[in-house]
């Protein structure tokens, strides 16, 4: 049993590297941007401890360096981090079962990132939530390590943020291309992507992904309804 | 940062984000839910993907710099996609993309 335990949570750490990969050099930069902006050490460990939102330290730490009142940027970074309503309500259903304080764990860890290679896991089969756990705690360590890190070497680094978050965008994409393909789910991702592009067009940039994702989800089940209704 | 603007933004920011990552798990993850709402569930995944995805390829704001700053992610985007269809490898994706994104901005 406990050999068992073992074998999942290395699965877990393993299927954490590629976040980690891309979290060490954009948790370096995060680290970096926040002691430029003002922020010490201790400061940044809490945010990443807690916050645990790359998005959501960078903002803060832009925002707070271009003069922004602290209540502004407390609104707005909430306002972005609304959408992971969405990731705890579509994993609910592998913690059917589990302990409250083990799901509360490992949604207090769930991040872009995170969500999608645990979510990819699920959809395989063969994860179980203790290596979901596992996987989350890993590379939120590593978010932790990279953002005191980059405080601590400051400017010493010449990092390109723009080309390593890039590493982001391709896990997503990847992830994205591994999703069902069914006429709804097409359906779906046209509307989402269609959301995220008039909501930044409209100046709405800050809840884009959660809007789109919306709109995502409505036009899948409306596709799917209508599917049902010509079977 | 003095630490009274840092208890400010931490309160909030740290508060909504608990909030918004522990509700739903903790409300739907002790229950069995209607077929409704499993299959309202079932699109996130696909929904959430394309809206990040989306969100990181279209940036208005890159246009000011001009229109190949604006389409570099895009044209970047494409080995990815052809990489993620064969592979389905997450490791390969990020090397490609990272990769390309780096050639693509020496052009």
């Amino acid at each position: 049993m406990e050999r068992m335990q073992d074998h999942r949570a290395r699965m877990g750490m393993a299927a954490a590297i590629p976040i980690c990969v891309g979290y060490v050099p954009l948790g370096l930069a995060c680290g970096i941007v926040a002691a430029k902006a003002g922020l010490n050490l201790l400061q940044v460990a809490l945010l990443s401890v807690f916050l645990y939102a790359g998005s959501g330290q960078f903002m803060i730490s832009s925002m707070f360096a271009s003069g922004a009142s602290p209540l502004s940027i407390g609104v707005s970074v909430a306002m972005v981090n609304m959408r992971h309503l969405l990731y705890g309500s579509a994993l609910a259903k592998y913690f059917f079962g589990e302990r409250r304080l083990h799901a509360a764990l490992f949604a207090a860890e769930l991040t872009d990132e995170a969500f999608g290679v645990n979510m990819g896991r699920f959809q395989q089969g063969n994860w179980t939530p203790h290596s979901a756990r596992f996987a989350n705690t890993t590379a939120h360590l590593t978010w932790i390590l990279s953002n005191c890190l980059g405080v601590v070497v400051g400017g010493f680094l010449p990092l390109d943020t723009t080309i390593i978050g890039f590493s982001m965008t391709a896990i997503f994409i990847c992830l994205l291309m591994m999703q069902k393909k069914t006429p709804d789910h097409l359906w779906s991702m046209g509307a989402s992507a269609l959301g995220v592009v008039t909501a930044k067009l409209m100046g709405w940039g800050q809840v884009a992904v959660l809007l789109g994702a919306l709109l995502g989800v409505a036009a899948g089940m409306l596709a799917g309804e209508k599917r049902g209704k010509t079977r | 940062m003095s630490w009274q603007s840092f208890w400010i933004i931490f309160a909030i920011t740290v508060g909504c984000n608990l909030l918004c990552r522990l509700t739903p798990m903790l409300a739907l993850s002790g229950q069995r839910m209607g077929e409704h709402i499993t299959r309202a569930l079932s699109y996130i995944p696909t929904a959430a993907f394309a809206a990040l995805v989306m969100s990181d390829l279209f940036n208005p704001a890159a246009l000011s710099l001009g229109l190949w700053p604006f389409l570099r992610p895009a044209a970047a985007a494409i080995p990815v996609l052809l990489t993620a269809r064969w592979t389905k490898s997450l490791g390969a994706c990020i090397l490609v993309g990272v990769g390309g994104y780096w050639l693509l901005t020496l052009l």
